[in-house]
């Protein structure tokens, strides 16, 4: 049985606030149903409240939380409509189009009621907005809203420093009907809703459809095989230099491995238990590392780096490459790109390694209530969020991004309907989210320190593997190595 | 060290006319083709910030816009605080140049006029900072300015700065090199320390404060890490930070960048054409041969 | 520009010599009040904490510390990442100081003549001193960025294939020399171009009479005589190539694979990216033996060869 580590963090917070064993007594039931409430819940003191066990039984999947309006953890985020005035900030990573479309969304919020403010600070990168709250939580000013990566999500539970949605969802004895479920459970940990999901993506193909079919390839490529083929097309004919251009991306990797169904962490994708190893050095793992390899040595593909450039994405624009895997978030600024360019750019799912067994992850952000807001603020942010994620709301984000919109409902309405039949790319990353099966390997994993796993294990393998020419077996065994000592030093570290 | 006022260095050969006239052309090929490495970066910069993005590409016709889309500019406004980054920078860059010249001339006229026990060991404990680079003491100053609360101020991206040992040297030096003289007859007036400080002294050591206002202000405009590091907010982002956030522009804007580039550097690009003696005294203050 | 640094303090006798009254005594420490508090406040207390920071370990949210002994500094010693960041540093610190130098030298020796629009090329030389680290680096994106670069413009236009100059282990270092080459031209060439005109012009005059020709008189004259300020230059440069952060924060990231990943991006990302404070503290440290041990070899070789100069 894999260790079941303890949250010190999080057991001193319920503690701290004396809301008992709630979160406690779902975090070690949830550990291993045949274990009984092991050393942690036996170390804190209130462990056995009988209100407060709750509804759901533990399941080894993640469900959508249920809300519990007679929780104590209600008590954290009153949701009552707002009385007084309140400004928040919200710390946001979306650059250029994506941020002015988050601060249309944010000034009309504004303006439709007069007692919140909400006042958006964009810090750079996902890793550079988390760094500057890490490095805040030490003493300085924190925001009241943060958006986070999902990579972040073990680590702000870790910093005890946040207010789990699922207060302010029991507290308004909210429903999640008409969200898409993934979207919530991916965000989800232990039966506690964490962030509110907001900015949705996953990975699509990107393909310059004219070259693609002055290489004779007729339908756009869904497997790893089928892009070999149509590089091998593009090449040969001398369509383009390269027939797709790859970048240092672990996230692709993970999408990868919930396509095929697999966890990528132990722990039931560390969701169950807290991650401590990856579970990439096997069959699949090696698949994925050898095509790439493969793909590059023989000519087929370019790699160009880390993509934080976009240098993948301008290279599909100057016809350097026929195809490019990225984020659907570039959509809008992809087309509009591809128009300056005089390119007809095409979209197709995410490419899988093999038979599509699972689904695409829930990709990219969503909306951390910090805990250093008074009851007012978070009463604001709570009817803030709600508005946010609306339908109508979700509508024009996904439209002027092509972030994934989460609302079941949203689709209906004439400005995505109408969208998806004038420009049908924008629909392929919803089917992409809503065609994948539910289980832990599709919800994506938890793994603490996650984005340091990312990038000093993870995307130096995918470097040695396509630049130093590494076998894919040793660069494997060295991603995994170094991320498991990443994860054991973040674990051990907790306990300082 | 004006610059008209150079005297030549390799006087053009006198053997004959014709010889000189090839020096000559080639010292001027030469000269040219330097110069043209030397502002590739800029025109470059300045090029594909006046082209929308597929002219850009274009090469070689890029070289030379055929057509020039000034809506960047006005965008780069739109989609960055750039304006209050300059503010900030400006503030920020001016208050540490007019903190450092204050106690600069306050301690080095102690160091160079006021003798007292232990002066030469307090003068040394002065001078050993000067090894201690700010990149050293980065992760203890950034806990001071959190126990201070002072992150994301403009106190935050000040204070640490508001003295300098090499300031200090560098005035002392200025003050220590005034004729005694002029000092002897400043007592006979009756003028204490601070009344010869205010006016014999710093009058004299002109040329030095006017170096050293330079020297700060440039450094001080050119932080990077600090700021970076301390500022959380627009209000607070001097402009090197907000470049920062420019950079991860999106596919269709790499123009935005050039044009953000751009802007942030016209000031100083500014401040060296207006002031280019003083900016070069300032630069050459710092190399005082020893 | 103020006389020479190594003359003794004159002491003025103007004021008491010897003793200070009191009044002057309480004068001195008001005067010297600011200074002392910002220095001590801000560089001595937080180079003995970071000292004392190295000693500690932290949780991954950079609080709770606890007491590991040297283990750390030991650590940082022998891991590969320290050292390889090390070895980076000393190869861009190769790639930039000589180049640095030779480049500001052979510019201020060619501005260093009377000709006629010199002024306006003096200027050109000296423009780089007007950008900053962040200005710098995105105007090379402008030269060297593989799709929109003007290098890799030309490539292409000629049928080759572009260079990743930034996300290749072989170029990105060189790409940042060549940012830092060209940042710092600017100031190289005004200091090396004062140094010029502080020169003797009869020396010259003499060699040439003697049949020197320009190159035997720029070896023979100008480099031994201009010694001091190159060696300065060679001191300042050295030690901000080991203090350079903004390129590479702004164009590499330290990688791909590490090979730009400087000592202090090394110390930042490591205190406020992986949040391991004693860590970093401890790399600094080391980073101030290193830079403490180069300004004395420095100091000690300057002594010999200024008077060599003389």
């Amino acid at each position: 049985m894999i260790r079941h580590f303890p949250r010190p963090r999080f057991v001193r917070l319920t503690a701290v606030l004396a809301v008992g064993a709630l979160t406690v007594a779902a975090c070690s039931s949830n550990g291993d149903p045949s274990s009984d409430s092991s050393s942690d819940s036996g170390s804190t003191a209130p462990a056995t409240s009988p209100t407060n066990t709750p509804a759901n039984t533990p399941t080894t999947l993640t469900e959508v939380p249920v809300a519990n309006p007679t929780s104590d953890l209600a008590a954290l985020c009153p949701t009552t409509a707002p009385t007084e005035a309140v400004t928040l900030d919200l710390w946001h990573a979306m650059p250029v189009e994506l941020g002015e479309a988050l601060t249309a969304l944010t000034a009309s919020y504004n303006s439709s009621q007069d007692l919140v403010t909400i006042n958006p600070v964009f810090q750079g990168s996902y890793d550079d907005t988390l760094d500057k709250y890490l490095t805040a939580l030490r003493g300085g000013t924190r925001p009241g809203l943060i958006q986070l990566e999902e990579t972040a999500t073990q680590l702000a539970i870790d910093a005890d420093s946040f207010v789990p949605m699922q207060a302010c969802v029991d507290s308004a004895d909210y429903s999640f009907e008409d969200y898409i479920e993934r979207t919530v459970t991916a965000f989800t940990v232990s039966d506690t809703l964490w962030p509110m999901p907001f900015n949705i993506s996953n990975p699509i193909l990107y393909a310059n459809a004219g070259m693609l079919a002055a290489a004779g390839v007729t339908a756009l490529p869904t497997t790893l095989e089928e892009i070999r083929t149509a590089a091998q097309k593009v090449v040969e004919t001398g369509t383009a230099p390269a027939g797709i251009t790859l970048i240092s991306s672990a996230w692709n990797i993970e999408q990868m491995f919930g396509l095929a169904d697999e966890p990528f962490a132990d722990g039931g994708n560390g969701r169950v238990e807290r991650a401590s190893e990856l579970l990439i050095e096997n069959a699949l793992g090696l698949e994925i590392f050898t095509w790439m390899q493969d793909m590059v040595n023989d000519g087929l593909a370019t790699f160009v780096g880390s993509g934080d450039n976009n240098e993948h994405l301008i290279a599909l624009a100057v016809g350097q490459a026929a195809m490019t895997v990225s984020t659907t978030a570039a959509l809008r600024s992809v087309k509009i790109g591809a128009a300056t360019f005089g390119v007809e750019v095409t979209v197709g799912p995410m490419p899988s390694a093999g038979p599509r067994a699972g689904g695409a992850l829930v990709g990219g952000g969503a909306l951390w209530l910090d805990n250093s807001t008074s009851d007012a603020e978070r009463a604001g942010a709570w009817d803030f969020l709600t508005w946010l994620t609306a339908p109508e709301q979700m509508a024009f984000w996904h439209a002027s991004t092509g972030y994934i919109p989460i609302r079941r409902s949203a689709i209906d309405l004439p400005e995505i309907a109408e969208l998806w039949v004038t420009e049908p790319e924008f629909k392929v990353a919803y089917d992409q989210l809503v065609e994948g099966r539910e289980t832990n390997a599709t919800s994506g994993p938890v793994v603490g320190n996650h984005s340091q796993v990312r990038s000093r294990a993870l995307v130096p393998a995918i470097e040695k593997l396509l630049i130093e020419g590494l076998d894919p077996a040793s660069a494997l065994a060295e991603a995994t190595t170094e991320a498991n000592r990443i994860i054991a030093d973040y674990t051990r570290r907790l306990g300082n | 060290m004006a610059v008209d006022t150079v005297r030549a260095h390799v006087v053009s050969n006198r053997s004959s006319g014709r010889r000189r006239t090839a020096g000559r052309v080639l010292n001027y090929a030469l000269l040219t083709g330097a110069a043209a490495l030397v502002l590739l970066p800029i025109y470059m910069t300045l090029v594909f910030s006046l082209q929308p993005g597929a002219e850009a590409l274009r090469f070689p016709q890029s070289l030379l816009p055929t057509s020039v889309d000034l809506s960047v500019f006005a965008r780069v406004f739109e989609v960055s605080g750039l304006w209050r980054y300059l503010l900030n920078s400006a503030v920020v860059a001016v208050a540490i140049t007019i903190g450092q010249v204050v106690t600069s001339i306050m301690a080095a006229y102690v160091f160079a006029e006021i003798p007292f026990r232990g002066r030469n060991l307090v003068f040394g404990g002065f001078m050993a900072t000067l090894i201690v680079p700010t990149e050293v003491t980065l992760i203890a100053n950034y806990d001071t300015i959190v126990s201070l609360g002072w992150l994301d101020s403009y106190r935050g991206l000040t204070v640490p700065f508001l003295a300098t040992a090499f300031g200090t040297f560098l005035l002392r030096q200025a003050f220590m090199g005034i004729p005694r003289d002029l000092r002897d007859a400043a007592n006979l007036d009756g003028y204490g320390h601070l009344g010869y400080l205010w006016t014999v002294a710093i009058p004299l050591a002109r040329p030095s404060i006017a170096a050293l206002s330079v020297f700060s202000f440039l450094l001080a405009w050119n932080q990077y890490l600090w700021p970076l590091l301390i500022t959380n907010s627009d209000s607070n982002r001097t402009v090197q930070i907000g470049l920062r956030s420019l950079a991860s522009a999106n596919v269709t804007d790499f123009n935005l960048i050039f044009a953000g580039t751009v802007i942030a550097s016209l000031p100083i690009f500014a401040l060296l054409i207006l002031f280019q003696k003083h900016l070069i005294r300032g630069l050459t203050s710092g190399a005082v041969k020893g | 520009m103020s006389g020479p640094v190594g003359q003794p303090p004159t002491s003025k006798p103007g004021v008491q010599a010897g003793r200070t009254r009191p009044r002057h005594r309480l004068l001195s420490l008001g005067l010297l009040a600011p200074s002392v508090i910002v220095l001590t406040l801000f560089v001595a207390y937080p180079f003995g904490r970071t000292i004392w920071l190295g000693f500690y370990e932290t949780d991954p949210f950079g609080g709770n510390r606890r007491f590991v002994g040297g283990s750390q500094f030991a650590g940082t010693l022998t891991s590969d990442e320290f050292t390889s960041s090390l070895w980076v540093t000393f190869r861009f610190t190769l790639l930039t100081v000589p180049t640095g130098l030779i480049l500001g030298l052979v510019l201020a020796v060619l501005a260093h003549q009377r000709l006629r629009g010199m002024a306006i090329y003096r200027t050109i030389f000296s423009s780089t001193v007007a950008t900053s680290v962040a200005v710098a680096s995105l105007m090379f994106l402008a030269v060297l960025s593989p799709s929109v670069g003007v290098v890799n413009q030309m490539i292409r236009w000629l049928g080759g294939q572009p260079i990743y100059f930034l996300q290749s282990t072989t170029w990105a270092l060189i790409a940042l020399a060549a940012v830092t080459v060209w940042q710092n031209l600017g100031i190289v060439f005004i200091v090396t171009s004062a140094g010029l005109q502080s020169l003797p012009e009869d020396l010259y005059e003499s060699a040439r009479l003697d049949g020197a020709g320009p190159i035997r008189r720029f070896f023979s004259i100008t480099v031994p005589l201009l010694s001091p300020t190159l060696l300065f230059g060679f001191v300042v440069l050295t030690i901000t190539s080991f203090q350079t952060f903004g390129q590479v924060d702004l164009l590499t990231q330290g990688g791909p694979l590490r090979s730009t990943n400087l000592i202090v991006y090394s110390i930042f990302d490591t205190a406020f990216r992986s949040f391991d404070q004693g860590r970093a503290a401890a790399q600094a440290v080391v980073l101030f033996v290193i830079l403490a041990l180069l300004s004395f070899v420095q100091f000690q070789a300057a002594k010999r060869r200024v008077f060599y100069g003389r």
